[in-house]
């Protein structure tokens, strides 16, 4: 940004929306522009959005994915199907997830993969806590839905082997090709996993 | 205008939205660096590509930003994605990966470091056993970069070593009882089977490595003695030994 182009209060908003994930400078000033010339109102309510996000959004207490109570609102409705919990790793994974709407049960955060070349071991995921809420909460099956990468199949695995032992039916996500896609234009790794894992029709 | 390299990868971190910081090892460069731009979202350029243990082509820009590559496009030529699914052999995976790495930078041995770390990745796959296989895959990333054990001789009077046997830290060799008084430490009491296997699991030549059978309790020893070795001379510990202790008891 060239010096002295902007008013010191207008950099230092740019300065800050540039920071966030996927916005330049460009993008950045422009919003900030646009904040400028909004009413009084748009501004003041974000800002007060803003303070309340940080105040108020903790990690559920059983789930760990976000909440502004003790439990989030998935844990806290009763309605939902007990003994069934799925995996995730982040809190962002829960959302797409939940939108299809095909599960109706609880969820579990485990806040990250195993890594074994950056260090990530088993005890710094919330796996502990899902071996708990297995056995307190009645649970019969676990899903495993982590992404298809070394980390995510390491944490599978790993998991598989520790969950089984307590009862409970353990399943993954599938492999395979995307819905609409063209076995011409799939790469070969992807096509010998869904080969490899294929099902009886 | 592009470069091309074989490699394996060993970490990948994500800058930004899209962004991909990936190390490598290269047989030329040794480790390497590069930023993968875009590499989130884009499915042409590396698809499959960026995982940890893969053995791809890069093709690398002939513009550097100084210590950092920019990675044009990759291809993937082998995954080893069965050793995701058996936990000790990626945990021993993970181990040797690592520590190629460390030897492989500076650059000057990579060329035997590369081929010796792609070797012992397709015979863990291949199914050898994982406690010879890693030892032995060890003591040759050691040798290839400089740190072979010297182990036919004691390295104070030069004679066959007689019991009670140590292994010099700071030397990376074995001392027989009676010699092991002036020298500088730390030491590691070694067994004397202990001593054979690792002779042999460093002078044998890989095609033979299923016949290195070894009970748990002197694999325990010598990956002890590497592990000492490796922090001794690394000045810490390589981040893979707390997984590769979890997914296969007490090493």
């Amino acid at each position: 940004m060239a010096k002295g182009a902007y008013p010191e209060a207008l950099t230092r908003v740019i300065r800050a929306i540039a920071k966030w994930p996927g916005v330049g400078e460009k993008t950045a000033t422009r919003m900030a522009l646009y904040l400028l010339r909004a009413p009084e109102g748009e501004a003041r309510e974000l800002v007060e959005a803003i303070k309340e996000l940080k105040e108020k959004i903790k990690f559920c207490r059983r789930c760990f994915a976000f909440a502004d109570q003790e439990l989030c609102p998935i844990c806290a409705d009763p309605g939902r199907t007990q003994g069934q919990i799925l995996v995730v790793a982040d809190p962002g994974d829960l959302l797409p997830i939940e939108r299809t709407g095909w599960f109706s049960g609880y969820y579990h955060v485990l806040g990250g993969l195993i890594s074994p070349l950056e260090g990530v071991k088993p005890e710094d995921l919330r796996i502990r806590e899902l071996e708990e809420r297995i056995k307190s909460e009645g649970i019969e099956e676990v899903i495993l839905a982590l992404n298809p990468t070394m980390e995510g199949e390491v944490t599978t695995t790993y998991l598989s082997e520790q969950l089984k032992p307590l009862g409970v039916k353990v399943s993954r996500i599938a492999y395979g090709l995307p819905m609409g896609g063209d076995i011409k234009y799939i790469d070969q790794q992807t096509l010998k996993e869904a080969l490899g894992h294929r099902v009886e029709t | 205008m592009s470069i091309q390299t074989p490699a394996i990868i060993l970490t990948i971190k994500d800058i930004g939205e899209a962004d991909r910081l990936v190390t490598f090892l290269t047989p030329d460069r040794g480790r390497v660096t590069g930023l993968a731009k875009h590499a989130k979202k884009s499915r042409k350029r590396f698809p499959n590509v960026l995982e940890p243990l893969n053995r791809v082509e890069f093709y690398l820009s002939a513009r550097t930003g100084g210590d950092l590559e920019f990675l044009q496009k990759g291809e993937l030529i082998r995954a080893y994605s069965s050793l995701r699914r058996d936990l000790p052999r990626l945990g021993a995976a993970a181990l040797l990966a690592e520590l190629a790495g460390e030897l492989a930078s500076p650059p000057e041995a990579a060329a035997p470091i590369f081929a010796a770390l792609e070797n012992a990745l397709a015979r863990l796959e291949n199914g050898l056993p994982v406690d010879s296989l890693l030892i032995s895959a060890a003591l040759h990333l050691l040798k290839s970069g400089g740190y072979g054990f010297h182990l036919g001789a004691c390295l104070a009077c030069g004679k066959e070593p007689a019991p009670p046997l140590h292994f010099s830290i700071p030397r990376g060799g074995v001392l027989c009882g009676a010699c092991r008084g002036g020298a500088p430490g730390p030491l590691l009491a070694l067994n004397p089977g202990a001593w054979k296997i690792l002779r042999q699991a460093q002078e044998m030549p890989p095609d033979r490595l299923a016949r290195l059978i070894l009970p748990a309790w002197q694999r325990d020893q010598i990956l002890a003695l590497i592990r000492a070795f490796l922090r001794y001379h690394l000045g810490r510990d390589l981040k893979s030994w707390s997984f590769l202790k979890k997914v296969s008891g007490d090493k």
